[in-house]
């Protein structure tokens, strides 16, 4: 569970998020939405211990990230918009590498790293460098050491750019396989259609501000979630 | 000529952000580079006030303008032969701007200016001290300030055009092969050694007649151009010749872009076709490695990936085997023809020989405090260093690894060579045991510091490697830093060994080391990974 508590992110004098509070449960797939610069990254960020917040709480299951970061980041994992990676590492260097810093016995990442490689069509490819990867392979090579340590609360920032159809569809599942097992997924996306078919919940953010948060079904109404983004965009 | 302008424009707006604060909130930070500037420049000038005063006594000196043109020259065709591919075929902008109306010829020129206003801190470096040490004792007029100007801002231009073209070489022929960076590497210290040996012949050739100064300045006066028209300008000015220097020296730059525009759509593309997949198969290694293992072999991962890295921190460590090799095999030949050539010699050859240990200890303190590998590691984390700081390991953790992974690369090299030189010369217990003391602790100091000073100027936005590695405020703070350390512990090594004995010696010079990477470590246990936390790339 991410239960996020009047947050306050300035750069300078500009808030990037001011005041942000709600709850993302335990079994539920939770979508972050918002125009360009609205503040997504900056909380995810905060979520994951990258960035440092002015006030506020932010705590993983119970635990601080401001306290008890390592213990934060135990059950969690991060998949970036932006797969930068250790480019001269090989793809299954980086992901043992990633392993190594959750303790993954081995037998348990042979299985997961294989079943992730396979079903993004990676498993022959894991022994060349990253660098030598397109944006969509990085993404993929991100996704499977993300889930290899199989994470309890699962972060990730526009985590479809760049993936081919099926992996979308792929990855679609493994969400709900996540939730299903009492997992927490939240994400940020401008694919409206998508968050709005596989989320249970949503949040809406503007110009740092929170301007609608709760279940999905309740926001959308009978409208679609795109229309219902657009107008209140327009609104505020 | 808009183009180039609103390029070079884009180009500058970050790429020489060195000690990276801003104006209002962060005046601490600027504390370090003003020291720092201060004390190189009061160092230069002072070295260049006493030779020139030297000079002065002969008439001769106008000979400290030719001696420091030479030197800055050599500087920047050395460190910018092996940097020069990477800044000029490898920034990540490549794809952006081959994908734009912009010749390419367009695009090398702008490269090789940005290029050119870095090296010009050589200028200020070495030259700037000298134009003023020349003008304490010298009637100069104006004509003296506008040629000085000149040269400040001209003379990097044939060095810097010759460092594109050996870096236009070496990524040619690079770019043919697979281990592209094996060969880069090879090429790169191929480079290295040949300016180092040219520098040493032209050294010796010009010692055999004593008073090298004058002429290695002489021989720089005569041979080359721009310290040939350098001093015949300040003693006569003569507007046209000031002209034709001024356009010739343009004119290097203009045509070494163009000859490098031609081929600069083939490198790149062959350097980029390292983007192709090697290897498909399925058999993988998914043994479990701690997380300190893990993130050690992690960094020995990149620096050997990393070409301009490893050659820069290569050069002491080279050195010092180099220095190992010719005490093994030439020592006795090399004592008796000190004692013949120098008049007075207050040493028996057996005298010399039961100083080896504090030679030795000076030798690893070269090579150790010379190779700050650490200066660079958090900065060549990039972007990716958040995805470091998503994973469940503490900043004191990541910390210390890097400065393991270092001591990792640098101590089988020092530590063998000490043990050869043990066996070869043999040395006592107590003597030994003292030198292999500051053989681990000297290089922990310097990566200690190197972190620290990382930690404190980070580059994560960087064009390339080589920008973190040749163009970055850390290295050059490890960088001054590391070679003040090697003058003092040098000087204080013979100097302490001297008065009070060899051991006595070595145990005063280990116990400050040892005492200065218990509280370097404390710091980054403390400060440091507080530092850490706080960082975002």
């Amino acid at each position: 569970m991410i239960s996020i508590k009047g947050v306050t992110k300035k750069y300078g004098d500009k808030k990037a998020l001011d005041n942000v509070s709600f709850e993302v449960k335990q079994g539920e797939i939770f979508a972050f939405i918002g125009h360009n610069g609205a503040g997504k990254t900056t909380l995810i960020k905060s979520i994951c211990g990258i960035l440092d917040f002015d006030e506020g709480e932010i705590q993983i299951n119970g635990k601080s990230i401001k306290k008890e970061p390592l213990e934060c980041k135990r059950v969690m994992a991060y998949v970036s918009d932006d797969p930068e990676l250790y480019e001269d590492m090989k793809a299954i260097s980086y992901i043992n590498f990633v392993c190594d810093m959750y303790g993954v016995p081995a037998d348990v990442r042979e299985r997961n790293i294989r079943h992730y490689a396979e079903m993004f069509g990676m498993e022959n490819e894991l022994n060349n460098t990253i660098k030598s990867f397109s944006h969509g392979m990085k993404q993929k090579v991100a996704l499977i050491a993300a889930l290899a340590h199989e994470p309890k609360v699962l972060i990730m920032d526009e985590p479809f750019v760049g993936l081919d159809p099926k992996a979308i569809f792929d990855m679609k599942e493994v969400m709900r396989n996540i939730v299903k097992e009492g997992g927490t997924i939240f994400f940020s996306t401008h694919i409206l259609d998508m968050a709005e078919k596989l989320c249970d919940r949503v949040a809406i953010v503007k110009k740092g501000q929170l301007i609608k948060v709760g279940d999905m079904k309740k926001i959308k109404g009978d409208k679609s979630l795109e229309k219902v983004f657009l107008e209140l965009e327009a609104k505020q | 000529m808009s183009q180039l302008t609103s390029l070079l424009k884009a180009m500058m707006s970050g790429g020489l952000k060195l000690f990276n604060y801003q104006a209002k909130t962060e005046g601490s930070k600027r504390i370090m580079p003003l020291v720092l500037g201060a004390l190189i420049g009061m160092a230069m000038l002072v070295s260049a006030s006493t030779i020139t005063t030297e000079l002065a006594l002969d008439g001769a000196q106008s000979a400290i303008l030719s001696l420091y043109t030479l030197i800055v020259t050599m500087i920047i065709a050395m460190e910018g032969s092996y940097k020069a591919g990477d800044l000029l075929f490898k920034p990540r902008d490549n794809d952006m701007l081959l994908a734009m109306p912009i010749k390419r010829s367009t695009i090398v020129l702008a490269r090789m200016i940005k290029f050119y206003v870095f090296e010009m801190v050589y200028c200020l470096i070495f030259l700037l001290p000298a134009i003023i040490a020349y003008a304490m004792n010298a009637e100069v007029g104006m004509s003296f300030w506008l040629v000085a100007a000149t040269m400040l801002v001209l003379i990097p231009a044939i060095p810097i055009a010759v460092a594109c073209i050996i870096g236009l070489i070496i990524s040619t022929v690079s770019g043919r092969f697979k281990h592209k960076t094996f060969l880069q590497v090879t090429l790169s210290i191929a480079v290295m050694f040949a300016t180092v040996g040219f520098v040493l012949f032209f050294n010796t050739t010009t010692d055999s007649d004593g008073q090298s100064l004058v002429m290695i300045s002489n021989a720089a006066t005569e041979y080359y151009y721009p310290a040939t028209t350098f001093v015949k300008l300040v003693k006569h000015f003569d507007i046209l010749e000031y002209l034709v220097f001024v356009a010739i020296n343009l004119a290097v730059v203009g045509l070494t872009a163009l000859l490098i525009g031609r081929f600069y759509f083939k490198i790149t593309s062959r350097l980029g076709a390292a983007n192709q997949t090697e290897f498909t198969n399925n058999k993988y290694s998914f043994a479990k490695h701690s997380q300190t293992g893990a993130m050690i072999r992690k960094e020995v991962t990149k620096y050997f990936n990393t070409p301009v890295l490893l050659v820069n921190t290569a050069m002491g460590l080279v050195f010092f085997i180099m220095a190992v090799g010719i005490l093994c095999f030439k020592f006795d030949e090399l004592v008796n023809s000190m004692i013949d050539s120098v008049e007075d010699f207050p040493l028996t050859a057996d005298q010399v020989r039961s100083f080896l240990p504090g030679v030795i200890f000076a030798m690893v303190a070269f090579a150790s405090l010379l190779t700050c590998i650490t200066a660079t590691m958090i900065s060549l984390e990039g972007k990716a260093f958040n995805v470091l700081r998503t994973l469940p390991i503490s900043g004191r953790r990541v910390l210390i690894s890097k400065v393991l992974a270092s001591m990792l690369l640098i101590l089988p090299v020092t530590l063998s060579g000490c043990f050869v030189m043990f066996f070869r010369f043999q040395f006592g217990i107590l003597e030994a045991i003292l030198v292999l003391i500051g053989a681990i602790a000297m290089p922990l100091v310097t990566e200690l510091i190197g972190i620290l000073i990382n930690l404190k100027y980070p580059r994560f936005d960087a064009d390339n490697d080589t920008v973190v590695v040749r163009q970055s405020a850390s290295v050059m703070a490890a960088t001054f830093l590391g070679l003040g350390m090697v003058l003092f512990t040098i000087s204080l090594t013979f100097g302490i060994v001297f008065l009070t004995g060899q051991i006595i010696g070595l145990t005063i010079l280990d116990a400050v080391y040892v005492i200065l990477a218990l509280f370097l470590y404390l710091a980054l246990a403390t400060l440091g990974e507080e530092k850490y936390t706080k960082l975002v790339a």
